[in-house]
């Protein structure tokens, strides 16, 4: 039973994907631990008009293909959004565990001994005391802040009383760099790396680093969930991802979100809000510079390069300054890779779509790329000590200030090179641009008066 | 409008072919589109003279090359079974409502049927509303997929004809067309029971 149990704690999965077969499902069925729901669920709702809404129960979306099945003979309805999971359709059957509960495991190590800064105890303390409490809690921290480490205390504190832990966030790149980071911590701790193409875990585990995109896998499984970069990309603007935090998390369970932008909902969302407007290391946030940069886009179609952005491209390869710019589109960004090769062909350019995206970071970090180009992908998660930052075309709609500051914050963030170039490339001054240098200065004027 | 397959949102644009001529709707944007690429003309009866086969297929026809974006397409349809998915190859099947011939699809075995909940060939051909018959049907419950070209080559005939087709010209439907044992076991059956031709299409050329 034990094996049955693990695996499926807290997570609702696929009956025909479980590594068990079905005779052992049946029997466990029969004994009520395992409780079989229906893929596709009506969902009435009572209005002026009473309406009957079928549902996925994996991801929740409403929209729903159909067809005859040939299984059940009849019409199937299936939901195409998180198709890629494997198929849920109305004659699939998704099952939850509701037999005994996993025993407590409450003996953790906890090997850190790094130190917090005053601004990050402080934080830390306040997100514990928002956990005894059961309150939703903000951590506001600009980037560089050192937000992984603030949250290692009170991870700790909840594993050590048996709570099954969340630590979610909208991008892979992110999960990639925390997992190993807290696996560290918590050497003798059962940790979960969960992103799509992650290796499948038949186990158990207190603590779960995943994208919010594999909570869809699980229901009710968890007693703290923290999102990491609450309003990044996909997160904000794909409805599914929002219903897989609060499906993953038990009923009473609070959500607690860590970032550099909060968005003004997340704000108000947050019962207690912790800021911390100081980089771990001291020093100030780098302020943009900017320079105008007239009709870049029409240069780069007719195949020239603006000088300006040459003359800041060459001063980086001089001085052996590892550089990224910033695109707002990946149109113009394979027009301008070819020119950008004229001056080092070992420029390359990256985008969200890029096989080998991790690998060419890799390569800038170990110095073997003089610098990418790169859309926004690249806007949050990454440290390469001594970088530079531009952005071309900062007017663009796509760079919104939460964007620019996201992007800023990836300069000056090593104690060895605390300053760096970050001058936004324009064609106007749009408002974004204005909010986020003013957004920066506030930080860098708190820090100076604590 | 959502793309289907990137679920990025695009604008049909309107035109008077449209309007008169009722033309389905586009279902996916016009970059994903772009990836897919026309099958080239490739000799595909070369290999099968001399053996028992030839001669037994009269025409083949293949509309899409098996590119990496088709590769990536048809697995998302045939293996996650996403039967929306046929919709964007309605259009180029649509002409096959005109054929005189009697269009017959490459059946599934009744039990892979089951287990994949649809057959990939009948549903692209309902998705650009052609009528078909079915007229043979699959002896064993056995794949091609993980046969050498060899094996796939010399295997024995998979098929029987269920209904009467004397003097028939008949048109063969098959999502993908690989070494060509399928659509030339088939053909042979049916001419055996008194075809009279015995045409094949396929969506992709491997």
């Amino acid at each position: 039973m034990e094996e049955v149990q693990a695996f499926l704690t807290g997570r609702i999965w696929l009956r025909e994907h479980t590594p068990f077969p079905s005779s052992v499902i049946d029997h466990y069925i029969d004994k009520g631990f395992i409780t079989p729901h229906r893929g596709i669920h009506s969902n009435v709702i009572n209005g002026i008009f009473k309406t009957n809404k079928k549902q996925c129960r994996r991801c929740g979306c409403t929209q729903l293909a159909s067809y005859h099945c040939a299984k059940c003979n009849g019409t199937c309805f299936y939901c195409r959004h998180c198709i890629r999971m494997g198929r849920v359709s109305s004659c699939t059957q998704l099952i939850t565990w509701t037999g005994p509960k996993v025993e407590l495991f409450t003996k953790h190590t906890f090997n850190w001994q790094g130190t917090l800064t005053p601004a990050q105890a402080k934080a830390s303390q306040e997100l514990l005391e928002s956990i005894h409490q059961n309150q939703s809690h903000l951590v506001h921290a600009v980037c560089g802040a050192g937000k992984t480490e603030l949250l290692f205390p009170a991870v700790f504190d909840l594993l050590a009383r048996g709570k099954r832990v969340c630590v979610a966030t909208p991008r892979t790149d992110v999960v990639l760099e925390l997992a190993p980071r807290f696996q560290q911590v918590f050497p003798e701790t059962t940790i979960h790396a969960l992103y799509g193409g992650s290796p499948g875990h038949t186990n158990y585990a207190q603590l779960i680093i995943a994208t919010t995109h594999q909570l869809l896998r699980f229901e009710e499984a968890f007693d703290v969930v923290f999102v990491d970069e609450a309003d990044a990309f996909p997160y904000t603007v794909d409805d599914a991802l929002q219903f897989a935090v609060q499906k993953a998390k038990k009923k009473d369970a609070v959500v607690h979100y860590i970032t550099a932008t909060p968005s003004n909902e997340l704000m108000k969302k947050a019962d207690k809000i912790s800021l911390i407007s100081e980089r771990f290391h001291g020093f100030p946030l780098p302020v943009p510079r900017f320079d105008g940069l007239w009709d870049y886009d029409k240069h780069i179609k007719k195949g020239r390069l603006s000088s300006k952005l040459q003359s800041w491209t060459q001063e980086c390869l001089d001085n052996g300054r590892p550089f990224l710019i910033f695109f707002p589109t990946i149109d113009l960004m394979e027009r301008a890779l070819p020119l950008f090769q004229q001056l080092d062909s070992n420029i390359l350019a990256v985008h969200a779509e890029d096989p080998d995206r991790k690998e060419k970071v890799m390569e800038l970090r170990e110095k073997k790329v003089p610098g990418l180009l790169t859309t926004t992908i690249l806007e949050r998660g990454i440290t390469i000590p001594n970088v530079q930052v531009a952005v071309v075309g900062a007017d663009e709609a796509i760079f919104t200030s939460s964007a620019l500051i996201q992007i800023g914050g990836r300069v000056g963030r090593s104690v060895n090179y605390p300053k760096g170039d970050l001058v936004f490339f324009h064609h106007g001054i749009t408002f974004a641009m204005d909010k986020a240098k003013a957004t920066i200065e506030t930080h860098n004027a708190k820090r100076e008066k604590p | 409008m959502n793309c289907l397959t990137c679920s990025s949102l695009f604008l049909e644009t309107s035109s008077w072919q449209r309007l008169f001529f009722m033309r389905q709707a586009e279902v996916i944007c016009s970059k994903c589109k772009s990836k897919f690429e026309k099958a080239k003309d490739i000799e595909h009866e070369t290999q099968w003279i001399g053996t028992l086969y030839e001669g037994a297929l009269d025409s083949l026809t293949s509309i899409y090359d098996y590119n990496e974006w088709m590769k990536q397409i048809y697995r998302q349809y045939k293996f996650q079974h996403d039967i929306e998915l046929a919709k964007i190859f309605a259009q180029d099947l649509r002409h096959l409502q005109k054929v005189q011939d009697l269009i017959v699809p490459i059946p599934l075995h009744p039990e892979m049927l089951i287990e994949r909940t649809f057959s990939q060939v009948d549903q692209l051909l309902l998705a650009a509303n052609v009528q078909f018959k079915h007229v043979l049907s699959k002896m064993r419950n056995s794949s091609q997929v993980k046969k050498s070209k060899n094996e796939r080559m010399t295997s024995e005939i998979n098929f029987e004809v269920c209904t009467n087709v004397q003097n028939q010209s008949i048109l063969l439907v098959d999502d993908l067309y690989t070494t060509g044992t399928t659509l030339r076991h088939a053909a042979f059956v049916l001419k055996q029971a008194g075809a009279q031709k015995v045409n094949g299409i396929t969506l992709i050329r491997a």
